[in-house]
Formats: structure tokens, C-alpha cells, sequence
């Protein structure tokens, strides 16, 4: 074998594979932030990794870097905690939808009205995977979870007008399109203060299986048919990725 | 038929099995044969599958005489 | 050395700045808010004031973390809005600081009055087992030396220490002397050095493992040898004896500074370290018929002194956030009586 992923440098690759199901979107977004630590050339020594509860809050444990598993919610205050006692250290923040908005949903608030200087990806697969696939706060109205089984009727939390409201860098992009979530975690990563990149990924253990999706695939080409790329815009529709600095 | 240009190497302890490479390839080079990924050598170097895998199972090699893209 | 007339709260900031205190986290909550109060006004220290006293302790967590001595202050409500993480800092072994200024509760109670009623908080209030070590001061100069000792142990344990303080003590004012008490450095390489992994999950190797019953006792075994040992260093009590009387009196932090008026007719002993309870318990109270806790509270310190000592404990609990003599008195008569 001649080629190898580099990108694998910022893994313990003794700890893979990891734990997620088959098909969880979670393994990609881990690669994508891999693949835009990398082309920043990112050292890994000065480089530390937050995370919260829930499925996408093991992703730190995979890291060969410094790393944190906070208490659910708490991954924000603890990464700005990082950031201002050492303020060499790059903070990475990989998290949950459930956990950033629903318990961690105070946190976000003030983190970015603080503009620390950290980026924040989250991992938004609008379930609760890891406890069998309860309604989140990004659960779309009408869908389907174990909680919600006549069909979710609450907004889905308005994270996008939260960030950008701050003035902060916001992203949006999904597992599918692989390329345009990569500039995003790219650029957050460059961005001086608080910057939020919001990755939707499928989760089809608990979720995709609920709401009659075959198989991962689909949903990645249900992200195919739903998302449309639009890079000139101050606020994105919610069928809408894109990067709003 | 499209011409072979790449080499799959698939990592079976890493591989789980999901799918996502066997749908997402648009030569049909994978096939799922009792519970394990198998590789029918029609590969075009197109990386969707090294992409998309979420278990970091695939690397896709592009053969050394042939210069191509591998984007 | 100077002598300065300082408020117990002000000694407490005062003392964490000398003890290397380099990043504050805290949100506004009488009768703490003194020690956020002054700690902005040191240039040598960061301070963050945060939305919650959730996000509080869990920036000083990842400060503590990141290298940074850290603390944070604050009373009954917030203290327990925190129980969570410090459970997850004696998991991760972050050393913190954790200062209590306790007011009378449960709930928002009566915020400008004194009480011990985070006693038994202090020890079982987040959920699984652990050790902590915990300090109750009685006087602005013992604020002020136990603050170095909380920081001191912290560091020592790799555990969050908790300072104990009341509504009484932290707002009285009392001349103290500046004294520089030795400071232990830190143990722990910082962020960013290393490639460890910090997790709240039973770990081995900084790796998790949540399947294996053994990892887990031997975690659990491994925090509660360290905590024992490191506060071996901290035995620090008050004993009054009185060969004339056969009562023990056992009682602390603001309390007890009525309690001495009495030390002509009643021995004294005061714990500092209210945890893990000071051995040296056992051996006093075997001199005294009777021992007798008295504590501003329904009685939490006297379940565990009856429990470590296996014999009767009476009570004389001072509710509501007021001290008076002549109440102790009479019920410590009703005592004498009694037997």
C-alpha cells in the first residue's frame, strides 16, 4: 500500500473503529475535522478537543490530542475556560444538537455573545441518538421520534439567527456535501472569535429507521435533495448551506 | 466499461459494514457477501467511497502509470 | 507582614491571589458576591462573570485544565446548581476551589442570613462516590490561612477542595495579618502537551471503559486512597478541653464563636476539616459521658459525628440564621438536666 490517510495522524487509530452504529454521520464529520486541521496544518500539541454528552460527545476520546468529555451541556463553558486561562491553545468544540441547544442551549447563548475565540462544531442529526432517539431541539415539525410519535409540533430552535444575531461566523452544510463542509470547518477554524459550524448528519439507527429511510445512503441523498449551496446570502432558508461570516 | 484506474484497500477491522460505498459508487465495485465488504475490482478512482465512509475503512489508491485526478 | 482590617469574603479573595489564583469564574449571589467583588480589581488574575453558576464551575474546570489555579464563590443555591460538575472534577481530577458562603435554605430561603446547612451537600451532593476534602474557617484569619490550605490541597489531591464559609463570618471584619503561608505548585501539565484524554466516564489510562466492574472499583478505590492521604497533611481542629465538665461540645464556623463564652463549663471541639471527618474525634470523645453537636442546621454534622463514633450524639440545632446565647443556653441546660 503506497497511499495512506494522512489525516489519520490527529486519530488514536488504536481506538478505532469507534463505537458509533453503521452508516452514523458522526465518522464523517470526525474525518472532515481531521481533513481541515490538517490543511491548516494544525500542530497537535496546542490543539485541544471539547466535547459534550451524547453520541457525537465520544468523537473527542478518538482524538490524539489533548482532550475533554464534558458533563452534558457544559462543553462550551469549559472550552472558553480553556481558551482564556491559555489563550495559545486552539479550541475545538464537538458537540450534539441536543446538547448544544437543548441543555446546553444557555451556554451557546452567552458563549457567543463573549465572542471567545473558539469553534464550535455541531453535529446536528435532530434526534437523541444515544438514548433511543427521543425529539431534540432540531427536530423538524411533523417528524416522527419515540417521543414525538403523532409527529413533532414544536419550531425547531432558530440557531442560525442566535450566532449570526451575535455577529458571530456562522456555517451550515450536511454529511453529504462532503466538500462544501469541509470549507466550512476550514474557514471557522481561521476565523478570529466565536465561530459555529452546523454539520446535519444522519443518524439512522434511531432517527432515519423512524421516519422510513432505508439506509444511511438515503439519508445522505435525502441531505442531496433538500440542500441547496447558496454562498450569497446574510441569512440562510432553512433548505438553505452556506457560510455567513 | 469504465477502465480500471484505482486499487481499494479495505480495512475489515474497521469496516462495518453500512452500505454507503456500495450505493455510492457509480460503477457498482462493491458488493456485501455474508456480512463482509468485497471489492469486484471496477474501480475508477472517483473517491466517493474513501469520502463518504464514516469508519475511515477505505483507501483508494490511484495507480502509479496513470495520472489522474483524485478529486 | 501587614495587619489590615479586612471582611471575611475580601481575606478569602485576598488569600487566593496570593496562593497563585489565576483565573476566577463566578456569578453574583449573596452574601458571596464580595470575593467577585474584589478579585476584578486584580490586575494579576483573569475573572469571567458568568451567565450561571453551571457555566461558572465549568470554566474553571477547563482553566484548571488549561493550567490555571482556579476558583469560583458562591451560596446554597448555586452550590448546588454546581454538584454535577464537581462530581465530574473528582472523576477527571481537576484540582478547583470551590468557596461556599452558606445562607439559610433550601431554596432561596433567607439570602442575607447565616447557615450551615450545606454540610452533608458538600460530601453526598453529586451523584456516585466520592471523597472530597472540606473546610469551614471560623474567623477572617482562618479564612484567610485555609484559603492557601484549600489551594494547597486541591493541588496536592488533584481534586476540587470546598471552603466553607457562612453569611456571618464572610461579612464580618476583622484585623488579620497578611501572612504569605507556603504554596504547593502544580502537578498537573497543562492543555495542549500531551494527547490525554479527560473524560466523566469510568476511565482506565485516560481511556474509557464503561463495561468493566472492576476498572470502576478500582477508580473508585484510587480517588479514596488519594483523598485520604493528601488531607492526612490538613488535620486541622480546635479542642478546648475541661476537666471539670463530662459534655463535649462539637460545633463549627460561625457557631462556634458563641460557643466560646461557654468554654468554662463545657469542653469544645471544633473540626476545620469537616472532611473527611479528623480521626482525632474518637479520641477526645472518649473522655466526655455526654457529646453534645450543636450546628445551624437539623442536625447533618451529628449524624455523621453519631455514625463515626457509635454512641448517642445529641443535638442543639440554631435555626434560621440567628446565634443567641441565651437560647443555647437554655437548651444546653435542658441537656444538663436531662442526664
Amino acid at each position: 500500500m503506497t497511499k495512506e490517510l494522512t489525516y489519520l495522524k490527529y486519530l488514536k487509530q488504536d481506538r478505532l473503529p469507534h463505537q458509533w452504529c453503521p452508516g452514523c454521520g458522526n465518522g464523517i464529520v470526525l474525518k472532515l475535522a481531521c481533513l481541515a486541521m490538517e490543511k491548516l496544518n494544525f500542530p497537535k500539541k496546542g490543539t485541544v478537543m471539547v466535547s459534550g454528552i451524547g453520541c457525537s460527545g465520544r468523537s473527542a476520546g478518538f482524538f490524539d490530542l489533548d482532550s475533554v468529555h464534558t458533563a452534558h451541556g457544559r462543553a462550551l463553558p469549559v472550552a472558553e475556560g480553556i481558551k482564556l486561562a491559555n489563550e495559545e491553545l486552539n479550541v475545538m468544540v464537538i458537540s450534539g444538537d441536543g446538547d448544544l441547544f437543548g441543555i446546553g442551549g444557555n451556554h451557546l447563548l452567552h458563549a457567543s455573545r463573549r465572542n471567545t475565540d473558539i469553534t464550535v462544531i455541531c453535529i446536528s442529526n435532530a434526534i437523541y441518538g444515544m438514548t433511543g432517539g427521543q425529539c431534540s431541539p432540531t427536530t423538524e415539525i411533523s417528524s416522527k421520534t419515540l417521543t414525538t410519535p403523532r409527529g413533532n409540533v414544536d419550531t425547531p430552535v432558530n440557531v442560525q439567527a442566535l450566532i449570526t444575531g451575535h455577529n458571530c461566523f456562522y456555517a451550515r452544510s450536511t454529511t453529504f456535501h462532503f466538500n462544501h463542509a469541509m470549507k466550512c470547518i476550514f474557514e471557522a477554524l481561521q476565523h478570529k472569535g466565536f465561530s459555529f459550524v452546523e454539520i446535519k448528519s444522519q443518524c439512522i439507527t434511531n432517527d432515519g429507521r423512524r421516519r422510513g429511510f432505508k439506509n444511511s445512503y438515503e439519508m445522505l441523498m435525502s441531505y442531496k435533495e433538500n440542500y441547496k449551496i447558496n454562498n450569497n446570502t446574510n441569512a440562510l432558508e432553512h433548505n438553505e448551506i452556506g457560510i455567513i461570516k | 466499461m469504465a477502465k480500471k484506474k484505482g486499487i481499494v484497500y479495505i480495512n475489515h477491522k474497521r469496516c462495518k459494514v453500512c452500505g454507503i460505498c456500495v450505493k455510492i459508487c457509480p460503477v457498482q465495485n462493491y458488493k456485501i457477501n455474508q456480512n463482509r465488504l468485497k471489492e469486484l475490482g471496477k474501480c475508477i478512482a472517483c473517491m466517493q467511497c474513501e469520502k463518504y465512509c464514516p469508519d475511515m475503512a477505505l483507501i483508494i489508491d490511484t495507480k502509479d502509470d496513470k495520472k489522474t485526478p483524485t478529486g | 507582614m501587614t495587619k489590615r482590617l479586612l471582611q471575611g469574603n475580601q481575606a478569602i479573595a485576598l488569600a487566593a491571589v496570593k496562593a497563585g489564583l489565576n483565573f476566577f469564574a463566578g456569578y453574583p449571589i449573596t452574601p458571596a458576591s464580595e470575593i467577585l467583588h474584589e478579585l476584578v480589581n486584580q490586575e494579576t488574575i483573569k475573572v469571567l462573570q458568568m451567565e450561571d453558576e453551571i457555566a461558572s464551575i465549568n470554566a474553571i474546570l477547563g482553566a484548571s485544565l488549561a493550567g490555571a489555579k482556579s476558583m469560583t464563590a458562591t451560596s446554597g443555591p448555586g452550590f448546588s446548581l454546581m454538584q454535577e460538575s464537581i462530581g465530574h472534577a473528582h472523576m477527571m481530577e481537576v484540582p478547583l476551589v470551590i468557596v461556599n458562603v452558606q445562607r439559610v435554605g433550601p431554596s432561596t430561603g433567607m439570602p442575607t442570613f447565616p447557615a450551615q446547612g450545606d454540610i452533608l451537600q458538600c460530601k453526598y451532593g453529586s451523584h456516585g462516590d466520592y471523597f472530597p476534602i472540606v473546610f469551614y474557617p471560623n474567623s477572617v484569619a482562618e479564612l484567610y490561612e485555609f484559603t492557601f490550605n484549600a489551594f494547597n490541597a486541591a493541588e496536592e489531591s488533584l481534586s476540587p477542595v470546598i471552603l466553607l464559609s457562612d453569611g456571618y463570618v464572610g461579612h464580618l471584619y476583622e484585623t488579620i495579618e497578611e501572612v504569605d503561608y507556603p504554596i504547593s505548585e502544580r502537578t498537573l501539565a497543562p492543555l495542549g502537551t500531551s494527547n490525554r484524554h479527560f473524560t466523566g466516564l469510568t476511565h482506565e489510562d485516560s481511556m474509557p471503559v464503561t463495561s468493566d466492574p472492576e476498572v470502576h472499583r478500582k477508580l473508585i478505590k484510587h480517588l479514596e486512597a488519594k483523598q485520604k492521604k493528601v488531607s492526612r497533611k490538613y488535620n486541622n481542629y480546635e479542642y478546648i478541653e475541661n476537666k471539670s465538665s463530662d459534655i463535649l461540645l462539637i460545633t463549627y464556623g460561625a457557631l462556634s464563636r458563641a460557643a466560646y463564652d461557654l468554654k468554662e463549663d463545657f469542653a469544645i471541639y471544633r473540626p476545620v476539616r469537616m472532611f473527611p471527618i479528623v480521626e482525632k474525634i474518637k479520641e477526645i470523645a472518649k473522655k466526655y459521658k455526654e457529646i453534645v453537636v450543636m450546628e445551624m442546621n437539623a442536625g447533618q454534622y451529628a449524624n455523621e459525628v453519631e455514625r463515626l463514633l457509635h454512641r448517642e450524639v445529641k443535638l442543639i440545632s440554631i435555626m434560621g440564621g440567628k446565634i443567641d446565647l441565651n437560647e443555647i443556653w437554655t437548651k444546653l441546660r435542658r441537656i444538663k438536666k436531662g442526664k
